[in-house]
């Protein structure tokens, strides 16, 4: 356990060293280049693939107990390989489109790709980490890499101010965390999650453990966009570029999802912190309830179709919590939670590449009045965005119908959660309105002119293959639901 | 006796050429769609011929004498996995399937041919073929489903196909008020059916309930659950099996046109007539026959809804026969007559004679569609001309459909040794010689023979008129100059046709029109070729395929006497294909219902009664054709006017329909268009609408609003937001720990 680092435990982190070691890679290659553009994304995207090939082998090697590493700071189980799998997956598609989408709005990129790659392996290591050092160092990493990716739309205001305020919070919610680990750590002596586990059945009801609970899930709770801590989300989303924006819905909140599961399932297991007025059930259920209910709300009024998808994804974040509040309660219970995050995934990225299409240089073409007529113009696409649109309400025979089915009949086994789930459903039926309104717009409506949109083989790829993805989930979602059902956390 | 056989590429292939069809039809050329759609129902046809011939055909043989099932299943995917719900998408290909596969794909595939005669001068080329093959994929579904949801898959596919098809001119040469009646048909029809499939739906949960299965073999095999006691809204108790059996039977009511339900297949005919003939006559509407026979175990247990299924078949098969009397659009005529025919399926399933049903639902199969596409090819070449009273003396210059529509006509009329008259007579046979426990031995065979046999005369009789009206006599009415400029004149020409205007006066604008059209006969006399739009190889050759059948199938299916007279044991060939199948039900109540089913009564065993009814039959036919030769031979006949004259109110009671459709619109429609509105307005623009969604909605803008107006986007107040946001958190936690504690 103590000493040097075997063998066995770097295979079983070989897909995290992958992209690490890749994102280096990339990085020296464009800094050899000397400010030449390269034209990396096929480079970056054999990365993410051979790291994607490196988890499947995994997934075999670890078997269903897990390996525990480094003493108990990570752990490779497969749990965190279906998230490694999911957020590989969302990185492919990102790298995708974002080759022609650099081009078309001339961005230099010489460290867009091994941003995005770092960025990935910080979300990895937050979903393997079992240590709240190593949740610190990957939250940073990940953060850190996505500001700069947020950033990237060089002279254009709104992607500069998104990414401050983005910068600016997400620092102090980083404070957060850091003083919540600090109290934590202060009151039971522990960051490995296994110590901490007893520890905190033993301290249960102590105020101060209580603070450091609370300011640790906060600052996660701010990754995935929680309602209150959700302001940053429709600016920062808005202003990024529209890949990036597809980056941070789909695999950012894996990851933070990953990481809460993981806390709220094995270090605040213990019933003195789960249950009663002290518990993290009582907020998590009124946050839950909250998010998805202003997330919904704000969405259906919003004039621009990328703020609307923020908002989407907010209110997406509250049904996941829903999710993780089940899966807190009944240890276990993960896979329609990881389901759900595939699902969402899928669409959103499918949603945004769309939006990342139709957008040319000087015409980024948010606003429903842009999207007029697509279908007469653009049949396929128009359909595509009518079964990702589909999807993210939950309309069967898509991914997302499966989805929210499994989540909320996993919620509903509990007595606690059947007023949640209600509000959830009230809210999915909210929010069909504003998910049917492109599809009106495409539809129904008379265009002024016709779109000139992005047609670049990577954009249709990307498109096809988030297509291919919400449609295989929604017709055979017996498959990867079985996956997700071996995808236990290690005990 | 069980293999597997890749059945999934039966209803995939033509799913594959629909998809085509439908995303790059319009970049197709017009016979690369025609390959499309033609080939793909004819690769399907490929391959169900190689299953049934090739593999089944083989098991059947070697599972004859004993009640091992022959068939051939696939399992494609597991479907839904959800708790102790295990569905895959299950198929199975046993005699009976078998029998729907070849009448789906076969007809389907003629049909398909002939379309691309009589739809060349249509826009829209590839969505008509894309939506006519999915709509044979969603049959082949229905057909080949092993349970119950995947059937209902099938069920509601081939309903949104129908739906599509019947609104297919929804801007017939862009006249908006064609195109919008055309479009109400549609939606009439989808609206009918779904009445039926609420009841389908409630069927499959209540035996969902009881058995915790919707597999089709498992749930023949727990056949004690379904005779458990249910009380339905606190009546009863009923067995499971009447519930469900009554349930599936209102579903199967909406799909097959049955009373109450039938209203919306004669509206259904404004779609193109290859899409009357194959959807609306040969496959769709025979689905719910097929259900039934399909779930023949689970009806062989309520012997009081077997009654009912008889009662309500007779009744239709007669009143339907009855309106088809009176009705002046050849399409019309044929979806009344289909209406009957299809009553006539039900009084077989309902007696128990399932194998009896079905070898009706095939032959009737090859002569209805023959004769819709034979009305078809009579509509093109009179440039959309649906009107009998505008018809006549077709017989020369359309001589291969003069010649297939008669001996469709034959067949459906009942005259031996055409098809129909085998199929019908052994339903006619079955009526009267099978007794139903819950409904008395005596009075229900015999009523129902009544029944039938009245039909048969009235079948006979309004098919012989609408075949004179057609073909012989002199050409009545004034013909089109030419296609061009023909939409107008048709629709302004003469308005007491057949859009529905002519209620009151219909019987005189019928003679009126015979009148003057003898008048101008004279001079259409000459130019009866040149103004007609003469079919093609692609529309001649389906209808003699059609014909062919229409004339030989029969001898599939002799009845017994026949048998008896030749010395051979097992004429009827057809019903021991059926029988491992169709015979499921009978074992299965006599095991557990205590032999409380539908069984054949004293009269069966009698040769000389089957022969004595056989040729009553006969004369019934021959005497009600003749009848009907007799007088429409030359146009109405003069006897004909003078009935009508005096049966006036009868006349017009018949003309009308009933007043069923007014009746409807009356008691159902306005009243619950009425509620719809009440409800829109108060509970819909009010409670959800102002108060709900917008007054939230605008709230939560308003907050937003003035959230924004404070912060004027700082990054400080964000910040804030969050800090106020985790101390909340902290607030609600820690209080509440401190409170606990301290309290």
């Amino acid at each position: 356990m103590t000493g040097g680092v075997g063998m066995g435990e770097l295979q079983a982190l070989a897909p995290l060293l992958v992209v690490t070691g890749w994102a280096a890679l990339l990085l020296l290659v464009s800094a050899l280049a000397g400010g030449r553009s390269l034209r990396l994304g096929p480079l970056a995207l054999c990365g993410l693939l051979l790291a994607l090939a490196a988890v499947v082998w995994d997934w075999r090697l670890v078997g269903a107990g897990g390996q525990v590493l480094f003493g108990g700071l990570a752990v490779s189980d497969r749990f965190a390989l279906f998230l490694d799998a999911l957020l590989l997956l969302a990185g492919s598609l990102t790298v995708l489109i974002s080759g022609a989408y650099l081009d078309e709005h001339g961005f230099a990129d010489d460290a867009y790709f091994s941003l995005l790659l770092l960025a990935i392996s910080g979300m990895m290591l937050l979903v393997h980490a079992t240590s709240l050092v190593m949740l610190l160092i990957g939250l940073e990493t990940m953060s850190l890499a996505i500001y700069a990716l947020v950033a990237f739309w060089v002279g254009k205001a709104t992607s500069a101010e998104a990414a401050l305020k983005y910068f600016v919070m997400g620092a102090v919610a980083s404070a957060f965390l850091v003083f919540g680990v600090a109290l934590i750590y202060g009151v039971t002596g522990a960051t490995g999650y296994r110590a901490l586990a007893e520890a905190a059945a033993q301290a249960a009801g102590q105020p101060l453990l209580l603070l450091g609970m609370v300011f640790v899930l906060g600052a996660l709770a701010f990754k995935v966009a929680i309602v209150p801590l959700h302001m940053w989300v429709p600016d920062a989303y808005e202003g990024a570029p529209t890949p990036v924006t597809g980056l941070m819905a789909s695999a950012v909140k894996a990851a933070g999802f990953g990481a809460l599961l993981r806390l709220l399932a094995t270090s605040f297991a213990a019933d003195g912190l789960v249950y009663g007025s002290t518990g993290w059930l009582n907020p998590c259920w009124t946050l839950a309830a909250l998010t998805m209910s202003l997330g919904n709300l704000a969405a259906l009024r919003q004039p621009s179709i990328k703020r609307m998808l923020a908002y989407s994804s907010v209110a997406h974040a509250g049904y996941v919590l829903l999710g993780v509040i089940a899966a807190g309660l009944h240890p276990g219970q993960l896979a329609p939670v990881l389901f759900y995050l595939l699902s969402y995934a899928a669409a959103t990225l499918g949603a945004l590449g769309v939006v990342a299409w139709i957008g040319r240089r000087e015409a980024e073409r948010l606003t429903f009045e842009d999207w007029a007529g697509l279908a007469r113009h653009h049949p396929v696409v128009a359909l595509a965005m009518t079964v990702f649109m589909l999807s993210l309400a939950g309309v069967p025979p898509t991914g997302g119908f499966f989805a929210k089915f499994y989540l909320f009949r996993a919620a509903l086994r509990d007595p606690q959660l059947v007023t949640l789930v209600v509000i959830a459903v009230l809210n999915s039926v909210v929010s069909v309105y504003y998910y049917l309104r492109p599809v009106v717009a495409m539809y129904f409506q008379d265009g002024v002119a016709q779109p000139q949109p992005l047609a670049r083989p990577g954009v249709y790829a990307m498109l096809g293959l988030a297509l291919a993805l919400v449609l295989l989930l929604g017709l055979l979602p017996g498959v990867p639901l079985d996956w997700a059902l071996h995808a236990q956390l290690a005990r | 006796m069980t293999k597997t056989f890749p059945l999934l590429w039966i209803p995939l292939l033509p799913l594959l050429g629909a998809a085509i069809n439908l995303l790059c039809g319009r970049v197709l050329s017009r016979r690369a769609v025609n390959v499309v759609a033609c080939g793909s129902v004819a690769g399907a046809l490929g391959v169900v011929v190689f299953a049934v011939f090739g593999r089944l055909w083989p098991l059947v043989g070697a599972a004859e004498g004993t009640h091992l099932p022959a068939r051939l299943v696939q399992t494609a995917y597991a479907w839904i996995t959800a708790g102790s719900v295990d569905l895959p998408v299950g198929l199975v290909c046993d005699p009976l399937s078998a029998v729907m596969l070849l009448v789906v794909t076969l007809v389907g595939f003629l049909i398909h041919l002939y379309s691309t005669g009589y739809m060349a001068h249509e826009r829209d080329y590839a969505r008509f073929f894309g939506y006519l093959n999915l709509f044979t994929g969603a049959m082949l579904i229905l057909v080949l489903a092993d349970n119950l949801p995947l059937l209902f898959v099938g069920w509601e596919g081939v309903g949104v196909c129908s739906y599509l098809l019947i609104g297919f001119w929804y801007d017939k040469d862009g006249t908006e008020r064609l195109g919008l009646a055309n479009a109400m048909a549609g939606r009439k029809a989808f609206l009918v059916n779904r009445v039926g499939d609420v009841a389908f739906l409630l069927g499959m949960l209540v035996l969902f309930a009881a058995t915790r299965t919707l597999s089709i073999e498992s749930l023949a095999l727990r056949a004690s659950d379904l005779l458990l006691p249910l009380h339905p809204l606190g009546l009863g108790p009923y067995t499971v099996a009447g519930v469900a059996g009554l349930l599936l039977f209102i579903g199967a009511m909406g799909k097959s046109a049955q009373i109450p339900l039938y209203v919306w297949l004669p509206d259904a005919m404004a779609g193109p007539t290859p899409v009357s003939a194959l959807i609306h006559a040969a496959t769709m509407v025979t689905a719910g026959v097929y259900m039934v026979a399909r779930m023949n175990f689970l009806f062989m247990l309520s012997p009081a809804v077997m009654g009912l299924i008889a009662l309500v078949g007779a009744t239709t098969a007669l009143f339907a026969a009855s309106i088809g009397f009176a009705q002046h659009d050849i399409k019309k005529v044929l979806a009344y007559s289909t209406i009957s025919q299809l009553g006539y399926m039900f009084v077989a399933v309902g007696v128990g004679a399932f194998s009896a049903g079905i070898f009706h639902l095939f032959t009737h199969a090859f002569f209805k569609a023959c004769l819709f596409l034979g009305a078809g090819a009579i509509i093109h070449a009179l440039h959309d001309e649906q009107d009998l009273r505008q018809m006549g003396g077709l017989r020369r210059p359309l001589a291969t459909t003069h010649w297939t529509f008669l001996v469709s006509t034959l067949a459906i009329a009942g005259i031996p040794p055409l098809s129909g008259f085998f199929s019908k007579d052994e339903i006619l046979w079955r009526a009267i010689a099978t007794a139903n426990p819950a409904l008395g031995s005596t009075w229900l065979p015999a009523l129902l023979y009544v029944m039938s046999l009245a039909a048969a005369l009235c079948t006979a009789f309004y098919m012989f008129r609408l075949y004179g009206l057609v073909f012989l006599g002199e050409r009545r009415g004034t013909a089109p100059a030419s296609s061009h400029g023909h939409a107008g004149g048709h629709v302004g020409g003469h308005p007491g046709g057949h859009a529905g205007g002519g209620h009151a006066g219909g019987g005189h604008a019928g003679s009126g029109h015979a009148g003057s059209g003898h008048a101008g006969s004279g001079h259409a006399g000459s130019g009866h070729a040149g103004d007609l739009h003469l079919p093609g190889p692609a529309m001649e050759a389906p209808l003699i395929v059609l014909a062919g059948g229409a004339a030989l199938l029969g001898l599939l299916g002799l009845p017994e006497v026949v048998g008896s007279w030749l010395g051979i044991e097992h004429i009827n060939l057809f019903e021991r294909w059926l029988a491992p199948v169709v015979d499921q039900g009978a074992r299965l109540a006599d095991r557990w219902a205590g032999g409380q089913r539908v069984a054949a009564n004293a009269l069966a065993e009698s040769h000389g009664l089957e022969a004595l009814l056989l040729l009553l039959s006969v004369a019934v036919a021959v005497g009600s054709s003749a009848l009907a030769w007799k007088l429409y031979r030359a146009g109405p006949s003069a006897l004909v006017e003078r009935l009508t004259a005096r049966l006036r109110w009868f006349y017009r009671l018949v003309l009308n329909k009933y007043w069923v459709d007014e009746l409807y619109d009356w008691t159902i429609v306005r009243p619950y268009k009425a509620l719809a509105v009440v409800l829109f307005q108060l509970v819909d623009r009010l409670v959800i609408d102002r108060l709900g969604v917008h007054g939230t909605a605008r709230s939560v803008d308003g907050v937003g609003r003035v959230l924004r107006r404070l912060q004027t986007g700082n990054v400080q107040h964000y910040v804030v937001g969050l800090v106020i946001g985790i101390t909340a958190l902290v607030v609600g936690v820690v209080g509440a720990a401190l409170l606990g504690g301290g309290g």
